[in-house]
């Protein structure tokens, strides 16, 4: 079964004079389980195209099926819904929010998946206890370190138990080592049934993954299958 | 999902102490002055509605139509509404009130009474007040029965028990205590502590037919206050029309006789303190009300409130750059925007919440103050409860509603990224609204600029009469021949210049009517008249344009000479003040006698007025007031002087004086109140508007902390950057003065409108209020941009 299953996926930005094709009828399938890194330099339109798939910016062409479903003509209500029963975000800035401490920051997509307080608690306790960062659960991210940071982040992002998590350059803020244990991270996530997405610049990191989509100026040069 | 709302409110707030305080202070100042008048526009509003059936009770006013006016007082003739009550069964009860100052006193203790009432026995009937003892039915029916208040009790009995004692009144006379009713309400538009049966006036005056005739049978004698209980659903208005068709019918020969006629106006009771300004109303302890400022000061503090909702607007847009990753990560993870926009709203009720309660307690340090002020009694009531609540709601509203929108519409990609680029519309916006708050600010600045430039005009202005150092002792009660020894006895002292009786007074004296040489048999028109002795124009230093002073030398004086004004003399077609010497003047009840003397016109009454025909005469019976010209040395000395020769002159009646100075201020009163009101004002909303513009300026000024350092890098000096970001805001301030300039104006103009003398609204006034908005912009602004200018431009280029 394909989590997503995108076909001539166009994306143009214009402004009054330019007209730049961000993405360029682009085609791919990604089935349940995978762990797929996207590869490419700067500006070749893999940001734009993780926007896409999380549901974030909208499409100009192409058919888009999310779980079998079309939902290239979603409106912003039913994307909202769609993203938030099943899809987990990392980014390569953590965003977490400042104001709330990490049990707090972990909880918030429950809320608004309307989970009651009690349950709520459980859940949050659960994912925190196996990110082995239970003991910070009342600091706030200014308190924690990056990789500890990013490990909040990731717990967030799987705290609802999406289908599909769809990381930004996880690793681009940290060190090696906190790099690693993120990977790791996402690869027990992904051994454990979750579809990752990842964006990645680092030969490193792709070599988790299953499989690596290469571009270049929006358009797919390579679908690299590992075995 | 609530609580998470208010988590981060609240830590938001502590984590942006200025932005956090900017808004709550505003808001709280806002809600503050909000509060504050709406206890003044309750308590304004709730004059005589504590009288149960106040919907039905009507006073009837008379209007005088004369050949060539309408004078419009508020008492009318005991006849008028004697009659109206005989012929109409729409009234079930009419009340007369007239007001004496007999001094009243009990066991050799006398208090100087503001007013006694003389009522009819309807009183209890029309008006409630609740009795304490006796029988309200009963009370004031026999005459020499006198009714107290708990207060008056106190003062005259102690602890003895008043009911069934004798009073003394005028010294003489025995009056009983029959009834002891609660203290009149202080938002009544009539007080006084004594009530005397009404019947007693006509029994005092019972051997002189004269009076009755005069008194209580003269339709043009207006001089009793007649209140009406009207029918359930009888219209005021329609009664009103039948009553005068009824007058008109019934005067018909008064008309043809003396070209003089009265028409009644009935006014409901309730409109009595705030829409009434008629000549002879009751003048109470305060001055009344005047709907007028009720709208003002309303307005004025909903601006107020408005100035602060601005800078909660402003303020909470510029800085949503500050909190575009939360809002992004929000939508990310799924929060639907009206999720959002809730989150955001209610964000601006925490504010408004904390800062409702920030202002209970700046509205209790402020009321003492604004009571002194206004001279009001208000105190916090239970109502204002139900004020807040709204407040709030409304605040949070109005405040948090454009960022709430703006805020919640970001895309969640660009606020990730914190990209967040404010539309033109959104600047245009928040321009406008520095634009807005400037405008008002400079508006109130120009308004009190004005207000306090009338009130000088006015204290400074050449009245034609000289009312420095001039002090009247108060002689109302006292026995005439008394009041001469006095005269005699002050006279001789040295500190005193000049010694003079009279009944002068700038709060208000008589009308009397009268027929002029030269018009007609039927064209009496009223006219103002004194009464004085023959030194008081030469103590006054009113200035004679023709003819002579009153003299001693011409006994003939005291019974048929007159002294009339400019005014007059042109009002009854005499040509010159030459010509009027010699002229015939008839009362249209009583006197006669000819024009000796013409003065120069001078303001013997408010400034609000023209100065009207005016005649002068003497009269002793009239005389209330021993008016002394004192030495400017030593008043304390000289004041304790002339209480000494008071009391060694046999009088019981404490000693009551009043500075004219002082008596003519006091006809500003509520110009000098609004002054004080708008004053305080003003500077809130200087204060919170640049408070706004502090907190905007800070903001801004952080996001161009690189262009500053690249600028300084470049070497830029420090005055050339804090120009550059000077000049973006008080851009805005000259645009709020070239706003606001015209609408000040046209209030200003509205407002003195009211005053028949007035200054001219000079050009300077809105240069000076412009000039001083931007110089508090500019030091206001001028605080940030110094500091961002002085900072080391290596640390701002690094912070990106």
């Amino acid at each position: 079964m394909s989590v997503i299953n995108i076909t001539d996926l166009e994306k143009i930005y214009r402004t009054e004079e330019v007209e730049t094709v961000a993405l360029n009828k682009i085609s791919f399938e990604i089935k349940e389980g995978e762990f797929v890194a996207i590869m490419g330099p700067s500006g070749c339109g893999k940001s734009t195209l993780l926007n896409i798939l999380g549901l974030l910016d909208d499409l100009d062409g192409g058919s888009f099926k999310f779980n079998d479903i079309e939902v290239s003509d979603f409106n912003e209500r039913k994307r909202a819904d769609m993203r938030k029963h099943n899809i987990g975000f990392v980014f390569q800035s953590f965003n977490l929010i400042d104001e709330l401490t990490v049990f707090e920051n972990v909880e918030l997509p429950l809320i608004y998946t309307g989970i009651a307080t009690a349950e709520r608690k459980k859940m949050v306790d659960k994912v925190l206890d196996k990110i082995q960062i239970a003991h910070r659960r009342n600091h706030y991210p200014q308190q924690l370190s990056g990789g500890q940071q990013q490990r909040v982040a990731v717990a967030r992002a799987v705290v609802n138990k999406p289908k599909l998590i769809l990381a930004d350059e996880p690793t681009g803020n940290l060190d090696s080592r906190n790099g690693n244990d993120v990977m790791q991270l996402l690869t027990d996530l992904n051994e454990q049934g979750t579809t990752i997405i990842m964006v990645t610049r680092s030969e490193h990191d792709s070599r988790y993954t299953h499989r690596v989509i290469n571009m270049l100026d929006g358009q797919i040069v390579t679908q690299n299958i590992k075995v | 999902m609530f609580k998470n709302y208010i988590k981060i409110a609240w830590r938001n707030l502590w984590k942006n102490k200025l932005f956090s305080f900017i808004n709550i202070f505003g808001l709280a100042i806002g809600i503050s002055c909000c509060i504050l008048i709406f206890l003044y526009v309750q308590n304004e509003l709730s004059y005589d509605t504590f009288n149960e059936k106040a919907d039905r009770i009507y006073r009837i006013t008379s209007k005088i139509h004369q050949p060539k006016k309408i004078v419009w007082f508020a008492p009318t003739s005991p006849i008028t509404g004697e009659r109206l009550r005989q012929n109409f069964p729409e009234i079930k009860k009419i009340v007369r009130f007239n007001f004496t100052k007999r001094p009243i006193s009990y066991n050799n203790k006398k208090f100087s009474e503001a007013t006694v009432l003389y009522s009819d026995s309807t009183l209890f009937d029309v008006f409630t007040l609740p009795m304490v003892s006796g029988n309200p039915a009963k009370a004031l029916i026999a005459p020499y029965s006198i009714v107290l208040t708990e207060t008056a009790v106190k003062r005259y009995f102690g602890d003895e028990p008043a009911m069934g004692k004798l009073m003394k009144f005028s010294d003489t006379l025995n009056l009983l205590v029959t009834g002891i009713i609660k203290d009149i309400p202080k938002n009544s538009h009539f007080k006084c502590d004594c009530i005397i049966s009404r019947n007693t006036m006509a029994d005092i005056n019972k051997g002189n037919s004269d009076w009755l005739e005069e008194r209580e049978k003269n339709w043009f004698n207006c001089d009793s206050y007649s209140y009406i209980l009207l029918a359930d659903h009888v219209e005021g208005k329609t009664l009103e029309a039948k009553a005068n068709k009824f007058l008109d019918k019934e005067m018909t020969e008064t008309k043809k006789a003396i070209g003089m006629w009265i028409n009644v106006d009935l006014q409901p009771i309730k409109d009595i303190h705030l829409r009434s300004h008629l000549d002879q109303e009751i003048k109470g302890a305060e001055q009344g009300g005047d709907i007028t400022y009720v709208y003002i000061f309303s307005a004025t503090a909903i601006l107020i409130l408005l100035i602060a909702c601005c800078n909660f607007i402003n303020l909470s847009t510029a800085r949503s750059l500050n909190r575009s990753k939360e809002i992004g990560l929000r939508k990310v993870i799924g929060a639907m925007r009206s999720q959002l926009i809730f989150q955001f709203l209610g964000e601006s009720v925490v504010f408004s919440l904390i800062a409702c309660i920030l202002s209970l307690i700046f509205v209790l340090l402020a009321i003492p103050f604004f009571n002194l002020f206004i001279g009001t009694t208000l105190t916090l009531t239970l109502n204002v409860f139900w004020i807040y609540l709204s407040l709030i709601c409304c605040i949070g509203f109005l405040a948090g509603l454009y960022p709430a929108l703006l805020m919640s519409s970001f895309s969640p990609i660009q606020s990730l990224k914190g990209k967040i680029n404010h539309g033109l519309a959104d600047i245009f916006f928040r321009k406008g609204l520095v634009v807005f708050q400037f405008s008002i600010a400079i508006i109130l600045i120009i308004g009190t600029t004005l207000i306090l430039n009338q009130l000088d005009f006015i204290q400074n202005k050449k009245l034609g009469i000289n009312k420095e150092q001039v002090v009247g002792i108060e002689l109302k009660g006292v026995d005439q021949r008394k009041g001469e020894i006095l005269l005699k006895e002050l006279s001789k002292n040295p500190k005193i210049t000049g010694a003079t009786l009279n009944n002068f007074n700038f709060k208000g004296i008589g009308y009397i009517t009268l027929l002029p040489e030269g018009a007609a048999e039927n064209e009496l028109t009223a006219c103002s008249v004194f009464s004085v002795d023959e030194n008081f124009l030469n103590i006054m230093q009113i200035e004679l344009v023709s003819g002579r002073d009153f003299s001693k030398n011409f006994p003939t004086d005291v019974n048929e000479a007159f002294i009339v004004n400019e005014a007059a003399v042109k009002a009854y077609g005499w040509k010159t003040p030459k010509d009027a010497l010699g002229k015939k003047i008839e009362w249209a009840f009583g006197k006669k006698g000819k024009v000796i003397g013409v003065v120069k016109d001078f303001n013997y009454a408010s400034l609000h007025n023209r100065i009207e025909p005016l005649l002068i005469h003497i009269y002793p019976s009239w005389y209330n007031t021993v008016t002394l010209r004192l030495k400017t040395d030593n008043l304390t000395t000289t004041m304790k002087e002339i209480e000494t020769a008071w009391k060694n002159s046999g009088t019981e009646n404490p000693f009551k004086y009043a500075f004219l100075e002082d008596d003519f201020n006091s006809l500003y009163k509520s110009e000098q109140n609004m002054r004080a009101v708008l004053g305080a004002f003003t500077f809130l909303s200087v204060l919170v508007a640049c408070l706004g513009l502090f907190g905007l300026a800070a903001f801004t000024i952080k996001q161009r902390f690189k262009e500053i350092g690249i600028r300084k890098v470049l070497g830029a000096s420090v005055s050339g950057v804090v120009g550059l970001l000077s000049k973006d805001f008080l851009k805005l301030v000259f645009v709020s003065i070239i706003i606001s300039s015209p609408i000040a104006w046209y209030a200003a103009h509205k407002w003195l409108q009211d005053f028949a003398y007035k200054v001219d609204i000079s050009w300077w006034i809105f240069l000076v209020s412009g000039a001083m908005a931007l110089l508090i912009a500019f030091t206001t602004v001028c605080f940030q941009a110094l500091r961002a200018a002085s900072a080391n431009p290596v640390k701002s280029l690094r912070t990106e």
